[in-house]
């Protein structure tokens, strides 16, 4: 039973979440939903702490566990610990009725489990296998308001495009099992290194990125992303635009070894979403697709840190003390802080149909508590200071500079700038424009409210002392 | 890797392609009939509209169905390295059952396997709404 212990954050996690599932048609009681929503939170604080415990004082890089599966790098567990922190977020800040909350909850949960497999994954089996776990949870957390036609519509998009993402993904991993017979990634890293990449392999590590792209939302695989975005739950958009483009982020770590032959396909798509998330954002109204085309740009300012790789360079000039990796880390951690509470925020305000910009006006005056929250996400959103998203561009601007690039942190810097625009449009509608004659309708309880103010006064406090997620990260 | 026969033989298929499609467009006249613009041309001749309704249940049962069905052929390869796998596997084995059964568990406390109430049970969730 000794091999089973490493699985044990992941068994807890899927089986508590099979309960709850169970448990949601079984009570038929009234606060069902609270007492689901504390079973949860419960579950997922349990999944964190064994997942430190198991993983504690493994410092050698890439080992593995349960068989080869999972790797228990400080880095990666401590990934793990963040997208469960987003989860146990989202459980906080989410309302359903209680008669879905049974599959609410549960299907949040099983989220979480697929995404630290994912974030673990040291075996392309592990990484396929978080992907269709974590997928299959959005699938239906994105199509959760099914009586509605455009939940319904932006589920089905969301499942046949990211349906079709895995068949390339899958492919791309059945081609480099042919070439170098082995499902590792540590063993595929010596063997592709050692060797001069014949055709097939490259070709299989293309279509392995084709998927990455496609999940991360990078240009030119972004097209789904404001269809999707707009059609979801608030809360659900921030899940999928923080932590589950985080676990792929994670698991993609461990490839870095491909930036030797494919790093100017990853400068493409850092450099076009840097580009095309911005630009596409300048004429949106709709608020959440504003949002979703800044997250394209964000995916591309990440990009930038992953080609500065995990190693230190030696003629550092800027911030010397942190790797690509690490700047990575920091930004995931930064955005998801961000953009978990800008979108729930967005959830609450109530539209006539889509929520545009119009809609915004008067919210200030109307519930001032959550605009000003909504103010300071989009405020480090938009990477000023003294909110962590600035710290965090910091980091992966510097850290690519470090590594020799010069025209990425440029693009990023000139993107950053288009993008202030729209961020603050969000902001000029919030607060400065005069309310409609129909009131904005928030529906915002005090649970939530008080989330919702503990996330804003975390975004300033992490850019306050940055050093906090550094530290953090060295404890695992 | 990209030698002169590939590039003549892609060129060929192309020209090939090109030259079948063109003469038919040039040669031949579009000409409709309602014996021509039948789905199986030549074929067995189609009865009744394509648009045939099938009830939720039906749906809902034959979904269930191939779900576990799929399910069933894990067990079919676990079955032919059982024994090398041993008591490790069966403990697998089983926790992976575990998962399957609580799927049926959830199917039937749902009212999945309900066939005469699951229409409007459907309809009435379907009409609540959330935020």
């Amino acid at each position: 039973m000794g091999h089973y212990q490493p699985l044990l954050p992941d068994l807890i996690l899927a089986m508590g979440a099979t309960f709850i599932l169970l448990l949601g048609p079984l009570r038929d009681s009234q606060n069902l939903r609270d007492f689901l929503r504390w079973i949860s939170l419960g579950l997922v604080a349990a999944t964190a702490a064994t997942l430190v415990w198991v993983n504690h004082g493994m410092a050698t890089p890439y080992p593995l566990v349960g068989e080869g599966w999972l790797t228990t790098a400080p880095l990666h567990t401590a990934f793990a610990v963040v997208f469960l922190a987003t989860i146990a977020w989202t459980i906080l800040a989410s309302t359903v009725p209680d008669e879905d909350a049974g599959e609410w909850y549960s299907m949040l949960l099983f989220l979480g489990t697929g995404m630290i497999i994912l974030a673990r994954a040291a075996n392309l089996a592990a990484v396929f296998l978080g992907l269709e776990v974590l997928s299959i949870s959005l699938y239906i957390l994105i199509a959760f308001r099914y009586s509605k036609r455009s939940s319904l519509r932006g589920g089905i998009m969301y499942l046949l495009l990211a349906g079709f993402a895995s068949g390339f993904l899958l492919f791309g991993m059945a081609l480099i099992y042919a070439v170098f017979g082995t499902l590792q990634i540590a063993e595929i890293r010596t063997l592709a290194l050692a060797t001069d990449m014949g055709p097939m392999a490259k070709v299989g590590f293309g279509l392995l990125l084709v998927g990455v792209g496609f999940k991360l939302a990078a240009v030119p695989f972004h097209m789904w992303t404001p269809e999707v975005y707009e059609s979801s739950p608030g809360t659900v958009t921030g899940l999928i635009a923080s932590s589950s483009k985080g676990a792929m982020l994670a698991a993609f770590i461990p490839f870095l070894f491909l930036l030797e032959t494919h790093w100017s396909i990853i400068w493409l798509f850092a450099a076009l979403s840097m580009v095309g998330g911005n630009l596409l954002g300048l004429r949106e109204i709709r608020v959440k697709r504003i949002l979703a085309y800044s997250s394209i740009a964000h995916i591309g300012y990440v990009l930038t840190g992953y080609l500065a790789g995990d190693t230190l360079s030696a003629n550092a000039a800027f911030l010397p003390s942190i790797t690509g990796v690490n700047a990575v880390f920091f930004y995931v951690v930064a955005y998801a802080a961000s953009i978990l509470g800008a979108f729930a925020a967005l959830g609450y305000i109530q539209g006539e149909r889509d929520l545009t910009l119009r809609d915004l006006r008067g919210v200030g005056r109307r519930n001032p508590v959550l605009a000003f929250c909504l103010l300071i996400f989009v405020w480090s959103l938009a990477g000023l200071p003294p909110a962590v998203g600035f710290f965090g561009k910091i980091y992966l601007f510097s850290a690519a500079i470090n590594a020799g690039y010069f025209w990425l942190p440029l693009i990023g810097l000139l993107g950053s700038a288009i993008g202030i625009y729209y961020y603050l449009r969000i902001i000029v509608h919030l607060f400065m424009m005069p309310a409609d004659a129909s009131d904005p309708k928030v529906h915002a309880s005090t649970l939530q409210e008080w989330v919702m103010l503990g996330s804003a006064v975390a975004v300033i406090a992490l850019g306050l002392f940055p050093e906090t997620i550094f530290s953090f990260l060295r404890a695992f | 890797m990209l030698n002169i026969d590939f590039i003549v033989y892609a060129l060929l298929v192309t020209a090939n392609a090109g030259v079948i499609i063109g003469l038919s467009y040039l040669l031949g006249w579009p000409r409709r009939s309602r014996v021509k613009n039948e789905p199986y041309e030549s074929g067995i001749a189609p009865t009744g509209p394509a648009h045939v309704r099938t009830s939720i249940p039906y749906y809902l049962v034959g979904i269930a169905f191939i779900l576990f069905d799929v399910e069933v052929l894990f067990l079919y390869t676990y079955g032919i390295v059982m024994y090398r796998l041993e008591w490790d596997g069966f403990f697998k084995a089983m926790l992976f059952l575990f998962f399957v059964f609580s799927g049926l568990v959830y199917i039937w406390l749902r009212g999945g396997l309900m066939w005469r109430h699951l229409s409007s049970k459907v309809s009435a969730k379907a009409s609540s709404s959330q935020s």
